[in-house]
């Protein structure tokens, strides 16, 4: 009798488990058919030098904070848009000559940008060989180091736009 | 005999029951004075007392009477019905005068049957039942599950959702995108160059990588410049 009890209790569990996990499976948004990814890349150059910081990037919160608040004098020397799609290179020239290469590499199921960059001269691997990020939409990540014009480059690469803050 | 409280409650209630002695009694009620009248103030009160809690009980006692004779012989009567009623049983020629002896009484749980087997049976009737309610709440549970995770999909699923309060959506949501708020660093080579990386927070809460590499490549082929133009250039066109 209790085998049987077990029987019944073990396959109504499996009639429970098997909707639920269905459903999670179609709960998933089927992000990954996404076709172009717009974006954009900002070219900086910081100095500790003192200056201003430029207006246009005064609503970008990360660059008051360390190590970037070491700068005195931060300009917008570009901001170009970027249009990507799933493993087609988009290549950016930097001010000093090397090339930003961006590849994106696939759209996650949670909708975030599996990214791959490079910074080098044309045809030789002299700084950044490969870096691999993920990254939300319209969420930046940040290369800094290149010296340029006395200064130190900050590029921030932002990908697709942030998900509107849900009202409470 | 002295009292050392002539007018304790104790003594007063033996007074007015009748307990003292006549010595006692007539020590209490020689008082004199302004005693006596407490005493008599103390007595009446106490009198007044003893009436209302007559009155209670008689009103109790008549609107039930109790009649223990006519009680007892009700009783006595069914205990003789009982014994002649069993199989086997001599009827005593004189009237029984002493208590009767303890027996069964018939309307009690000695009526019922004991059988082994019937017991066994209403024990498996009763796991059987235990387990099919439990497989039928599991099934419920299944139901509203279905019911309330079924996502939109086509025109019939539309008038669930809607039904379905979305007050707890929003925190699980919040929860199960925390982790996703943030830009990770999968891989990276840094060549031949020295490099490190961190991350700053950004906007509500979200963590932005940061990698920063030393240029040891280029030892800022610029710098000639940078000094007259004390690090910084006009907008470079891409």
């Amino acid at each position: 009798m209790r085998r049987s009890v077990s029987t019944l209790i073990a396959l109504a569990l499996l009639v429970l488990a098997v909707p639920v996990s269905s459903l999670t499976a179609q709960q998933v948004p089927a992000r990954a058919a996404v076709q172009e990814v717009r974006g954009e890349v900002l070219i900086i150059l910081g100095s500790e030098r003192p200056g201003e910081i430029d207006p246009a990037l005064a609503s970008i919160s990360a660059l008051r904070q360390a190590p970037f608040s070491s700068f005195q004098t931060m300009q917008l020397l570009a901001r170009p848009s970027i249009r990507l799609v799933v493993d087609e290179p988009r290549d950016i020239p930097l001010p000093n000559g090397r090339i930003l290469r961006i590849v994106l590499a696939s759209v996650t199921p949670q909708g975030r940008y599996r990214v791959r960059v490079s910074i080098n001269r044309p045809d030789q691997s002299d700084y950044l060989p490969l870096l691999e990020v993920v990254a939300p939409p319209g969420d930046p990540f940040f290369l800094a180091g290149q010296n340029f014009l006395g200064g130190t480059l900050v590029i921030g690469v932002r990908l697709g736009e942030r998900a509107p803050t849900p009202a409470h | 005999m002295p009292f050392p409280n002539p007018y304790s409650d104790r003594l007063l209630h033996r007074l007015v029951d009748g307990d003292l002695s006549p010595e006692e009694r007539a020590a209490l009620l020689a008082v004199r004075g302004e005693e006596r009248q407490e005493l008599a103030l103390k007595l009446e009160g106490l009198g007044e007392v003893r009436a209302l809690v007559r009155a209670a009980a008689g009103a109790e006692l008549e609107r039930e009477p109790l009649d223990a004779d006519a009680m007892w012989a009700q009783i006595s009567a069914r205990v003789e019905g009982s014994r002649e009623s069993l199989p086997g049983t001599i009827a005593s020629p004189e009237p029984v005068t002493s208590k009767p002896a303890l027996q069964v009484i018939r309307g009690g749980r000695a009526d019922e049957r004991v059988d082994p087997q019937m017991d066994e049976r209403q024990k498996r009737v009763r796991t059987r039942r235990m387990g099919m309610m439990l497989v039928g709440g599991l099934a419920a549970a299944a139901a509203i599950a279905i019911l309330y995770f079924n996502p939109v999909g086509d025109g019939s699923t539309e008038v669930a959702t809607h039904d379905v309060p979305t007050v707890v959506a929003p925190d699980l949501e919040a929860l199960a995108t925390a982790e996703l708020l943030q830009t990770e660093v999968l891989s990276v080579d840094f060549g031949a160059n020295v490099g490190t990386i961190f991350s700053v927070e950004g906007e509500a809460g979200a963590r932005y990588a940061v990698v920063w590499l030393a240029d040891e490549s280029e030892k800022d082929e610029d710098s000639q410049g940078a000094g007259a133009n004390h690090g910084t250039k006009a907008p470079v066109e891409l």
